[in-house]
């Protein structure tokens, strides 16, 4: 490892990298392996050392006693007001202990916490795909992918892909785009509709729908098929990108 | 003996009560000055300070610490400096890869339990690979990685005749762990 690498290292733990030092440092990493797996691994060590204290390095015991702050001298007004924090604490306390019971986070919550966007994947030529002439891709679709690339234009996407799945019945990898921009949009009801059929195909979507189905089905409040189809996904081999995602739901509708 | 040198004698012969006087004379002075100038909270400070006081018992531990050129509370001041420069960077950071992002390409990949455990129980391992390396190896890693001072700065609150020494020592201190793994 050369020098520099060493320096921008050395200054990153430091937070003292400035912002063109961050750029460089992140093109080291990426084009570097052995720049960034030393990095790593003073990462894992910085993690390490976060459980020791300085004072653990003092080797005689005098000295390590002298080190330890002193207990703080408290005057009688000082222990009057902690006593009548200890009884406003208590009094919280047993607001808390005997306050209706709160409400766990509502299974729409947990759904869109744990919604993630599906990329674009279809090879548009205008989205840097295919040019081939064969998989022209009309207009109409064209645009409709272009307001789902916006992750805040959800809603009309999905009104948007409604109308090229209608005309595109044999496409499944349209629906799972509906789908997934239906949830987006909260409409899971609609969503379950629209990807229950790709998760029946054997396509490239089939998997990633099941993650998508199961939201929707949470969504929707149909807990135990949401179940079955996260559950699904888990069990598949090509079910990684999501699994977190998926625990997450799977655990608030156990 | 001047009155400088008679402080460190002092250290020397009851610890305590020289540290008991820095806590109760010069720690508030510490906090108010801090409060003052870098607008650091008083908890924050009281922790700063007691990183500086250990500091100086183990730069008197060690012999590096022989002779002041102020008393113990203006050393300590100077060691102080330098963690309030380290500290004030800690809250400034720029988040960057492998910290609160992931490296290129994995932003959709969970490790999983299993490999979650598995990098747990290696960091336990660092952490105590760390402990057991002694000094000046434990302070030097501690400062650079808990504390996130630059070599410069361990090199003035150690004192070590320059930065390069710092990095030199740590060079040393990192190898020894890897070699300790087999």
């Amino acid at each position: 490892m050369n020098t520099r690498a060493e320096q921008l290292i050395e200054s990153y733990f430091a937070n003292a990298l400035q912002e063109p030092d961050v750029r460089e440092l992140r093109q080291l990493l990426a084009n570097d392996p052995e720049a960034a797996a030393e990095f790593q691994w003073q990462q894992r060590l910085a993690a390490g050392t976060n459980n020791l204290s300085l004072s653990g390095s003092i080797r005689n015991q005098t000295f390590k006693t002298a080190a330890r702050p002193p207990f703080r001298q408290v005057s009688i007004w000082k222990k009057a007001l902690s006593a009548a924090a200890t009884v406003a604490l208590l009094a919280v306390a047993y607001w808390f202990i005997n306050r209706p019971p709160a409400r766990p986070a509502s299974l729409e919550s947990v759904v869109a916490t744990n919604f993630k966007y599906y990329p674009n994947r279809l090879p548009f030529k205008s989205l840097g795909g295919s040019t081939d002439s064969s998989v022209a891709v009309p207009q109409s679709v064209m645009d409709a992918f272009q307001l789902y690339d916006d992750t805040t234009r959800y809603g009309e996407a999905a009104q948007a892909l409604n109308i090229v799945v209608a005309a595109n019945p044999d496409k499944p990898e349209y629906r799972f785009y509906q789908g997934v921009a239906l949830i987006g949009d909260h409409r899971y009801s609609d969503a379950v509709e629209a990807l229950g059929p790709v998760t029946l195909t054997d396509n490239a979507y089939k998997v990633p729908a099941l993650y998508y189905y199961g939201l929707a089905l949470a969504g929707k409040g149909d807990k135990e098929r949401a179940r079955a189809s996260l559950q699904a996904y888990l069990d598949s081999e090509e079910g990684i990108p999501y699994r977190r995602q998926v625990q997450n739901v799977l655990e608030a509708i156990r | 003996m001047d009155e400088k040198r008679d402080e460190l004698a002092a250290f020397q012969q009851d610890p305590n009560r020289v540290s008991s006087g820095l806590y109760a004379g010069c720690r508030p002075k510490f906090i108010r000055w801090g409060q003052d100038n870098h607008r650091i909270g008083a908890h924050d400070l009281a922790d700063i300070f007691q990183n500086a006081l250990v500091i100086m018992v183990l730069n008197i531990e060690s012999g590096r610490l022989t002779s002041l050129s102020g008393t113990l509370c203006t050393y300590l001041f100077g060691v102080g400096k330098n963690l309030i420069h380290a500290f004030v960077r800690k809250q400034k950071r720029i988040d960057l890869p492998g910290n609160d992002e992931l490296p290129p390409g994995s932003d959709d990949e969970d490790p999983g339990a299993e490999a979650k455990m598995i990098e747990q129980q290696h960091n336990d391992g660092l952490w105590k690979d760390v402990d057991d390396l002694g000094e000046p190896c434990r302070s030097i890693l501690i400062l650079t990685y808990k504390e996130g001072m630059t070599s410069q700065e361990i090199a003035d609150v150690l004192g070590y005749a320059s930065a390069e020494v710092v990095r030199q020592l740590r060079k040393r201190c990192l190898d020894k762990i890897r070699k300790s793994k087999p």
